[in-house]
């Protein structure tokens, strides 16, 4: 199926290292509203899964944990351009081939997404766990809404 | 490090592997001293946590063990669960475990042939080099995973934790017109699939042949699977519910993960070298006669070709995927009724890393009250140091940021998934 004219929602995460399901969360914060002709999905964080998941979509965001040392719970929102300068930041994972990567080769094979958006949240907690940090819960509600504003900027159903 | 003849290098993480682990190498007099492959990824507790759930949970709770094979976990824990309830599933739905298998083979192979082994044949530190130089080759690679992912998530009903996988056979059987369309893209990738074996083919390995005891299942009529005795070319042959009277787990303080040997003879040496040199008699004869094109024999002690042998066995799961859906027809139930009752069960299935047993006590209710899980990673591990101790010896020339490479590159032979076995690289070298 040809998704070119539509969008996904790419929410990467782990539900068991406690601020790493930021991006799960933001996503399940979505799924309570009605956005027509998005998909909205979460994804582990592998790269070529990554990749599966995003092709042929013309509009694609993504929401991750990011840990570069500054204060927990900024907001950061960035496209392939500015990621290069702060793909480190989202290198904490043990996926084999992980965001960075998986961007960097869709790149290389001219597989980017036209129109990609990656917002990252400020984590410092990636221990066993399912609590959020509070300020990372707070910028998860955040992220979600500056989403909603993009498709729904009005009246938005909860379903 | 440097101090007189002593010598420290260090890799902190472990690049192009699963999980966290690390390496320590000592040299004194440009002599080997030890070698330890550390394994320092948290335990996980699995074995712990199984204990008190319900038999029918055990598939969903062990797939969470691996996220690159938890197809492996789950017809583990079926068939251990099966055995220990007196079931057993056959026919088509048998068919159909062997071809999310096939699936799981494939996107497992792939991603490690290509993305995390190739690049150290050529020279490379990624895939992303690789396709600055050979773009159309990294496509091919990530089209003919998707296909494996596919399978996955056409039978298991997706592709990373599958959620289909039942005590008994699956909640739903796919239908007959789906494996069609799957059948189409499986043409293609059969072909991707030789080209895959040509590549690596062409590759240069080092001479160093071992002598190992390769321990695998074998069956009478197929190239394992899900089912089988288990061997060995040092004289085993023993049926599965015997593992722990002949194998045995200990714990070493530099690991988080159990290794593991044979009771009698010591370490051993699981997956697809161990596969392929035991049952290349049982691949189909086209499979057979592309090995041999590759400049392979029918038995392989070169740890560096296990990338040839993951391209072989990647055709042969295509094809054997081919032939179980021109044949598939819809079942009428998709799984074997099971009434919960007290016993103990055995599974032992071919992870694409190799032999992963289970097996579980079960009450009169079918609550889990004992459970033993033993992955191919943790059985590898003595022999991942064995080969270091003869292959560094042969590299003590080179410079520190070689030899970390190559002992790099001999340890993604095994491709291993450090995060299994814990129910990622960190290498030190010490020259005095």
């Amino acid at each position: 199926m040809n998704n070119s004219s539509k969008t996904i929602i790419i929410g990467i995460g782990h539900e068991y290292r406690c601020d790493d399901r930021v991006g799960l969360v933001v996503i399940r914060n979505l799924q309570k509203y009605n956005i027509p002709d998005v998909t909205i999905t979460e994804a582990s964080g592998e790269g070529t899964q990554l990749m599966q998941l995003w092709e042929n979509y013309n509009r694609v965001i993504l929401i991750d944990a990011a840990y570069s040392g500054k204060t927990v719970g900024e907001i950061y929102r960035f496209n392939y351009d500015d990621l290069y300068k702060f793909k480190k930041w989202f290198a904490c994972s043990s996926h084999t081939f992980s965001l960075p990567q998986a961007l960097e080769l869709a790149k290389q094979l001219d597989q980017l997404p036209p129109d990609l958006t990656i917002f990252g949240i400020e984590s410092n907690n990636f221990n066993n766990g399912t609590t959020l940090s509070e300020p990372v819960e707070a910028a998860a509600e955040i992220v979600t809404h500056l989403i909603l504003n993009e498709f729904t900027p009005k009246k938005r159903a909860v379903v | 490090m440097k101090n007189n003849n002593s010598k420290t290098i260090k890799v902190d993480y472990l690049a192009r592997v699963e999980g966290e682990g690390a390496l320590h190498i000592k040299i004194k007099d440009d002599q080997l001293i030890d070698v330890k492959f550390i394994i320092f990824e948290p335990p996980r507790f699995f074995e712990a946590f199984l204990r008190g759930r319900n038999y029918y949970e055990a598939p969903d709770i062990t797939a969470r063990i691996c996220g690159i094979c938890p197809i492996a976990y789950q017809m583990g824990a079926s068939h251990a669960m099966e055995d220990a309830l007196g079931v057993k599933v056959d026919g088509v739905l048998r068919d159909l475990r062997r071809l999310i298998y096939c699936g799981e083979w494939i996107e497992s192979h792939v991603l490690h042939v290509y993305m995390l082994h190739a690049p150290d044949f050529l020279g490379m530190h990624d895939a992303l080099q690789i396709s600055q130089v050979h773009p159309e080759l990294v496509k091919q690679a990530l089209q003919l995973k998707k296909i494996g992912n596919e399978i996955v998530s056409l039978i298991g009903g997706r592709e990373i934790h599958p959620i289909n996988v039942r005590i008994g056979g699956f909640y739903k059987a796919p239908a007959k017109k789906d494996l069609l369309k799957l059948a189409e893209k499986l043409n293609w990738a059969k072909e991707a699939a030789f080209d895959m074996i040509q590549f690596t083919s062409k590759l240069d390995f080092p001479d160093f042949d071992q002598d190992y005891e390769f321990v695998a299942l074998s069956h009478p009529d197929e190239y394992p699977l899900n089912e089988g005795r288990l061997i060995s070319n040092k004289g085993l042959d023993i049926d599965i519910s015997e593992f722990e009277n002949h194998f045995e787990e200990s714990h070493v303080k530099h690991s988080t993960s159990l290794h593991a040997v044979l009771k009698k003879r010591g370490e051993y040496k699981v997956g697809p070298l161990a596969r392929y040199n035991l049952n290349f008699e049982k691949l189909p004869d086209e499979v057979q006669k592309a090995a041999l094109s590759a400049g392979l024999k029918k038995e392989c002690h070169n740890p560096f070709k296990s990338i040839i042998i993951r391209s072989v066995e990647t055709l042969f799961a295509v094809d054997e995927a081919l032939k179980i859906i021109d044949k598939y027809e819809e079942p009428e139930e998709s799984f074997i009724e099971i009434t919960p009752k007290a016993g103990r069960g055995y599974g032992c299935t071919e992870a694409p890393r190799g032999i992963c047993y289970h097996s579980y006590e079960l009450d009169d209710n079918g609550i889990i009250t004992d459970a033993n899980i033993v992955p191919p990673t943790s059985q590898n591990q003595k022999v991942i140091e064995r080969d270091l101790r003869n292959f560094i010896p042969l590299h003590l020339h080179l410079s520190d940021d070689e030899l970390k490479w190559k002992c790099e590159q001999a340890i993604r032979n095994y491709d291993p998934c450090i995060s299994c076995s814990c129910h990622f690289l960190n290498l030190t070298v010490e020259r005095t």
